[in-house]
């Protein structure tokens, strides 16, 4: 059974052109996922559909084979969680530890547990020493680490970072892309999707959903979408520096097309003189 | 960015700051009660005046609140002061055998009215202080569930209490962000040439609408956003919710009840003795 | 020489407890015709300093001259700072949230008619800017409440080009936008840039640095780090370990490790580092 399985998803907001129309995609359980798209692509339209903050007006989300409905979307919720792209707006608790105890709350978790699981979690993201801290004295990029804390605390199979790192100065980035490459080793059974128009964050993915107008128009590996100048092209997504590279380097004859990282590549061209 | 602010939460560790939000939510409304007993007898009224003033100052002085702030906030009622000199020198005296202070515009003032606004502004300057130890020592969120807790009873009526305590919560977290963000917006229309200090009426007008307009549109979008983030981590405002942070009476609590009971207790016994007090004083 | 920044130093709230100084004993110079970018993490003082540049923010020590005037004195003069705002334009970040007006000429002519313009004339040369960022006709009308983001930004952009500013200043114009549109306020930014104007740019993006800029300063911590051409810059041991240089770089700079004879001046881009290594290889053949 697929983990989530997408068919022919349409969405209009009120009676504007459709913003997605028939997407369609599988994602099974423990992937890591990136749906990939520039801005006005439909992708984020696509992760409130998923968490089921908005109804589709036609097609079917199944999740865990279970199909997302009025009346399934609460328990089917308490499988996802979701940060946003605006650190802002998604810090509702007035401290770092409040903010995380939110999602806690409204599941009912029982109040003498909560404090040791906000700290574990705060502790996993490296953001407990600020647990009183007030989100006017964070950067951007810790609080983002808070709420994919307060994401985790829910205990999810599934997390959907939607442009999660979007807003954020290259360090503040930098901070996130690592958490969740430790996230994934250390949680190798939560499935992620993240949604994003960066090719440098989808370069790590398992797979990778090109999403264009509102439809699917690739699934593939990172190696089989990005080696694919035309497609990235039409997509108006930019290659990532070390497919340019390597392709560069194999149009003046290195034998570079099975290197996975920049420093083979060195290695390659020096050993070549 | 924003200078002190008159009254902001202070974060120390304090007596008064580790007394539960309700403790002293309610001594604040019995001592505001106590100061405002009259006492027909002036020498008590002076005497508890001076009482009064030693407590609060004490008050501060334990919570570590910065007396010097009291003042400059004071320092606003002076027009206060004026105005209530006016109303009282104009409003016709029932006693006319009182002592006459002076004539001014065929008008005779008594002594009495000074004596008069003395109290009521010393008065105020009580309740200000007492407002400023709370607000300084409580965080706006504890506050809000002392609140919450208080109006609890409301709900047997199906009063909002649950939703009117996580709206003004809500409110008090986005106060600083909105201030930041007005800040900007402020600055970025300034240098468009939008003039929010000089210029005539009707060009201020002008360049508050830009300042205004886009701080409703990001308003507005961020309480989308909010709502958003809020559903997709489960929150339902008709749904029970467990407790991170609940509010825990301690031995504090109740060292700081019974002795402002016991203050009051002495207070309301003096009111109603206060001519045998009055006697004692004078032999 | 266009504006000279001398020993400033910003404090946020003096007298105060918390006092915070935001920039310490700043000086630099930015001749006319300069592409300079302004580096530096968050909270470096970076934004500070280039509201300084247009009088919003005054320095609490040190002053800056603008084509030789204070700026200090220009705005005490005039007691506005529109006589200083004509000279530099500071469009801010998210510049688009800062759009108001029911239609997009009105938009861009508001700060115009602040200046004094008359309605018509200033909707004239509104429409002019607006189509000079890129938009059509069919937009004067819309409300900009309708747009896309990368849209927006082209008209708030509008707004300030209008005031036809000769130092253009801009806080970061590409955050938050996708790999096009980037590239659209570039190239837009170059073109203006190209017409003469000095163009001061806050950014994160080190390929800006290295794709346009001739003078690159670096702030950290409120202090000026680095000071020079981008070439200097990228050749910086210090640089490196404040920020992320461009990819292009670092890998040419491992290649340099390595022993491969590279010269980091001259490079800009892949391509430029490829002529390189052929050069290297045809001399070892």
């Amino acid at each position: 059974m697929k983990k989530i399985e997408v068919k022919n998803l349409e969405f209009s907001y009120s009676n504007q052109e459709p913003v997605v129309k028939g997407l369609s995609f599988e994602i099974e359980a423990g992937e890591y996922v990136s749906i990939l798209g520039h801005n006005g692509s439909g992708k984020s339209t696509l992760a409130k559909l998923l968490m089921g903050l908005l109804n589709p007006k036609a097609g079917e989300i199944f999740i865990d084979g279970e199909q997302l409905t009025q009346t399934s979307v609460s328990t089917i919720r308490n499988k996802m969680s979701l940060v946003f792209q605006n650190p802002d707006n998604q810090f509702i608790g007035s401290t770092v530890e409040e903010d995380v105890a939110f999602g806690l709350e409204n599941r009912q978790f029982p109040t003498e547990q909560m404090h040791d699981v906000i700290f574990k979690f705060l502790k996993l993201v490296g953001m407990d020493r600020y647990f009183d801290k007030e989100p006017s004295n964070l950067s951007g990029g810790q609080k983002q680490r808070v709420a994919i804390a307060g994401a985790l605390a829910l205990n999810p199979e599934i997390l959907i970072l939607d442009e999660a790192t979007s807003m954020l100065d290259p360090k503040g980035r930098k901070e996130i892309n690592e958490l969740i490459y430790s996230l994934r080793k250390e949680n190798p059974k939560l499935t992620i999707i993240s949604i994003t128009h960066d090719v440098n964050e989808a370069l790590f993915s398992d797979k990778i959903i090109l999403v264009s107008s509102g439809k699917v128009s690739k699934v593939g590996t990172p190696e089989e979408i990005f080696s694919n100048e035309d497609l990235i092209l039409k997509n108006k997504l930019t290659t990532p520096f070390i497919y340019k590279v390597r392709k560069a380097l194999g149009e003046i004859g290195y034998d570079v097309d099975n290197s996975k990282s920049l420093d083979e590549m060195v290695d390659i061209v020096w050993q070549s003189k | 960015m924003s200078s002190m602010v008159f009254g902001r939460y202070v974060s120390e560790k304090t007596f008064v700051h580790k007394l539960d939000p309700r403790t002293k939510i309610f001594l604040l409304i019995l001592f505001s009660v106590a100061v405002f007993l009259h006492f027909t007898n002036n020498i008590t009224s002076l005497l508890m005046a001076v009482g009064y003033l030693v407590l609060v100052f004490v008050l501060m002085i334990c919570s570590k609140i910065n007396i010097l702030e009291l003042f400059k906030s004071l320092s606003m009622m002076w027009f206060m002061m004026l105005f209530l000199l006016i109303i009282y020198i104009i409003t016709p005296v029932p006693e006319p055998n009182l002592p006459v202070a002076f004539t001014i515009f065929g008008k005779v003032v008594y002594w009495d009215v000074f004596v008069n606004m003395g109290y009521i502004i010393v008065r105020l300057m009580l309740l200000i202080s007492l407002a400023m130890v709370l607000t300084s020592s409580t965080r706006p969120m504890d506050m809000t569930y002392a609140f919450e807790w208080y109006m609890h009873p409301l709900k047997v009526i199906r009063f909002p209490v649950h939703e009117i305590a996580m709206t003004l919560s809500i409110a008090l977290r986005f106060i600083p962000t909105l201030l930041d963000e007005t800040n900007r917006i402020m600055k970025a229309q300034e240098s468009r040439g939008a003039d929010f200090k000089h210029g005539s009426i009707f060009k201020r007008f002008g360049a508050i609408i830009s300042l205004i307009i886009p701080l409703f549109v990001s308003a507005i979008e961020r309480s989308e956003q909010l709502a958003n983030a809020m559903e997709a981590r489960g929150y339902d405002p008709k749904a029970k919710r467990s407790r991170y942070k609940v509010l825990k009476g301690s031995w504090r609590d109740i060292v700081a009840i019974v002795f402002s009971l016991l203050i009051f207790g002495g207070i309301v016994f003096l009111l109603v003795y206060d001519s045998h007090v009055a006697q004692i004083v004078f032999f | 020489m266009a504006i000279e920044v001398k020993n400033v130093s910003y404090t946020y709230s003096p007298k105060s407890a918390n006092a915070y100084e935001a920039l310490t004993n700043v000086s630099i110079t930015i001749n006319d015709g300069d592409y300079l970018t302004i580096v530096g993490q968050t909270g470096s003082g970076k934004s500070t300093l280039v509201q300084m540049l247009n009088g919003l923010e005054m320095p609490t020590l040190g002053e800056i001259f603008v084509d030789g005037v204070s700026t200090q004195l220009l705005c005490k003069k005039n007691k506005t700072t529109k006589e200083l705002r004509k000279k530099v334009g500071l469009v801010f970040q998210f510049p688009e949230y800062q759009l108001f007006e029911e239609t997009i000429v009105k938009d861009v002519a508001f700060g115009l008619i602040n200046n004094g313009m008359d309605k018509e004339q200033a909707y004239e040369k509104a429409k002019e800017y607006i189509l000079k960022v890129g938009l059509n006709e069919s937009y004067f009308n819309r409300s900009p409440f309708e747009l896309s983001g990368g849209e927006r930004r082209k008209v708030a952009i509008a707004g300030i080009l209008a005031l036809e500013p000769k130092t253009l200043v801009l806080d970061e114009p590409t955050a938050g936008l996708d790999p096009r549109s980037k590239k659209e306020i570039l190239e837009f930014i170059k073109s203006l840039h190209e017409e003469g104007r000095t163009v001061i740019l806050v950014t994160h993006n080190m390929e800006i640095v290295r794709k346009y800029a001739n003078h690159v300063v670096l702030i950290d911590g409120g202090k000026i780090f680095f000071d020079g051409t981008p070439d200097e810059f990228f050749l910086d041991e210090g640089v490196c370990k404040i920020i992320e240089i461009p990819e292009v770089i670092s890998f040419a700079r491992s290649l340099a490790k390595k022993g491969i004879d590279i010269d980091i001046n001259r490079v800009r881009d892949v391509k430029t580092l490829i002529n390189q290594i052929e050069e290297w290889r045809s001399k070892h053949e």
